[in-house]
């Protein structure tokens, strides 16, 4: 059996396992809740102040919807290294190590929660709403450019995810940084890149390059003209880079990992 | 009074195992930070670059006033946000041990009520000098203004004490959704993120839009974060205090009337979990 037939395996077994609480139809109610009334605050500045210049509500939010499906989509499929510090706390990584399986495979598929698609779903219908206000049909080209951007965006946030459970190995205590990367990364998308202060542009494409996978494509498929159209086909490229970074950086970290806990 | 005896030795412990777990405390204070900036460059480029950009300031809130609002949700987070349960009665409600807390001589309702304001406090004394002076060190439009006067201080730090107590009545009616085991949890998650919206967490209730203000100004969760904010910026004399804690007096009556009844409501179904 290969790597991808035991995650889905994983993925299954804990699907299932999920189903058996009752209350599940409920929690997707509450993140949808959560999700629909994160942007309600830069939706009600818009209805005060205006666009801002060319950027209207619609624009920021074909952004946001981006930038917020892909991490919903790591959420959604890489959620088990989100509870990998606790792996190591307890000492539970040991018995994984024990197995002729890879770790990154049997750490991913450690959790899956349904609730989770939310996420997804409510993003994505953020996505279809403001491209539907700005009148933009996509074309077949545009909805494999659209599709290229949010599989580069999974990709980088369950690198960042990766990454930070690689940490993980040398410190659990200090793992709150990381919400700057992951849900904190997709409120920066409110604001428009070109009135972002420098080094927060520049951190969020050329470190943790989310303004590649969410404003590059978004500006290609829309055609704003405010960057090459090329750089929306970047997302892909940028994804993979970030995730093979991490995925070394993981490798160094079991190669350093003691055991702890009885 | 036992209540209060023993809330302080949790904040006492609280503060103890905060100070131990430094690299913690930090990064959440980085965190806590950047969300800071993030929220005020936000608000900033609709001041500055907004097709109405008078807007914010006709609603009766410049844009300094709006920046060292954002800033001050951010510093008072520990202490007024609706969404931070304390774990441990979660985990206690979860796992069962409710059993045990009902066989202490203390009020369930009183005692958790006090427990929740303490676990506030610790982190809150903590950030508060830190988070304030980064917030107030930083260059010209990004900063958090010093208050409006020294009668603004005053009232605003009088109504974050009562925006405390309310913050913990409504969270007291998170837990009593929390006790019905198999539902509770949905509705009570979707209740915690109506207080904080409602409370001006999200956004300054003075900048959404103006036929809901008078609502909004009377609804009880203003008085959590909007209210004792308004005293600070000054967009509130501070001769207003007065209205501002018959509106937070009123709501905290009524909640901790309701939340104390629909608790011993739960408790005749409570479900004991566990074994």
């Amino acid at each position: 059996m290969n790597d991808f037939m035991l995650y889905t395996r994983y993925l299954r077994i804990n699907f299932l396992a999920g189903l058996q609480y009752k209350g599940w139809p409920m929690q997707i109610l509450m993140v949808l809740f959560i999700v629909v009334t994160d942007p309600l605050g830069v939706v009600l500045l818009f209805s005060r102040f205006g666009s801002i210049g060319e950027w209207s509500v619609e624009r920021t939010m074909l952004v946001y919807g981006i930038a917020l499906t892909a991490f919903g989509l790591a959420e959604l499929f890489s959620r088990g290294y989100d509870a990998f510090p606790w792996q190591i706390r307890t000492g539970a990584f040991d018995r994984m190590l024990l197995r002729p399986r890879s770790t990154i495979v049997q750490v991913l598929g450690m959790r899956f929660h349904l609730h989770r698609l939310s996420r997804v779903a409510g993003g994505s219908c953020i996505i279809w709403w403001s491209l539907a206000r700005q009148g933009v049909s996509l074309g077949l080209l545009g909805l494999v450019q659209l599709l290229f951007a949010l599989v580069g965006g999974y990709l980088v946030y369950t690198g960042v995810f990766i990454a930070s459970s690689a940490v993980a190995f040398w410190t659990i205590e200090a793992l709150n940084w990381v919400y700057i990367f992951t849900n904190g990364s997709y409120q920066v998308t409110k604001c428009p890149p070109q009135l972002l202060p420098g080094w927060l542009r520049n951190s969020f494409t050329f470190f943790m390059p989310m303004f590649v996978f969410s404003y590059y494509p978004a500006a290609a498929i829309c055609g704003w003209g405010e960057v090459p159209v090329g750089l929306g086909w970047l997302a892909l490229p940028a994804g993979a880079a970030f995730i093979a970074v991490a995925f070394a950086l993981w490798r160094v970290g079991v190669r350093f990992y003691a055991s702890t806990g009885s | 009074m036992s209540s209060l005896r023993a809330s302080w030795g949790i904040l006492r412990m609280q503060l103890v195992s905060k100070v131990q777990y430094r690299a913690a405390a930090w990064a959440g204070m980085t965190t806590n930070a950047f969300w800071g900036f993030v929220h005020v460059i936000i608000i900033l480029t609709f001041y500055r670059f907004g097709q109405q950009s008078n807007a914010g300031t006709s609603a009766g809130m410049s844009m300094v006033q709006a920046v060292s609002y954002v800033w001050l949700v951010q510093v008072l987070i520990t202490l007024l946000s609706g969404t931070i349960l304390d774990n441990e009665i979660r985990e206690k409600i979860r796992s069962g041990d409710v059993g045990l807390e009902l066989c202490r001589p203390l009020d369930l309702y009183a005692h958790w009520f006090a427990r929740t304001a303490a676990t506030r406090l610790g982190p809150f004394l903590l950030n508060v000098v830190p988070i304030t002076a980064v917030a107030m060190l930083l260059p010209e439009p990004y900063r958090l203004q010093p208050p409006a006067s020294l009668a603004a201080l005053l009232s605003s730090m009088v109504a974050v004490m009562m925006g405390l107590l309310l913050c913990c009545a409504s969270v007291g009616m998170a837990y009593v959704l929390l006790m019905r085991v198999q539902w509770g949890e949905g509705p009570m998650s979707i209740f915690t993120v109506l207080i904080d919206i409602l409370s001006g967490a999200y956004l300054p209730l003075q900048l959404w839009p103006g036929w809901a203000q008078r609502f909004l100004m009377l609804q009880p969760f203003a008085g959590i974060y909007d209210l004792p904010l308004r005293l600070y910026v000054g967009t509130l004399a501070p001769s207003t205090v007065w209205q501002v804690l018959l509106i937070q007096a009123g709501w905290l009556v009524v909640l901790v009337a309701v939340g104390w009844l629909a608790m011993r409501r739960a408790l005749t179904h409570m479900v004991i979990q566990g074994g």
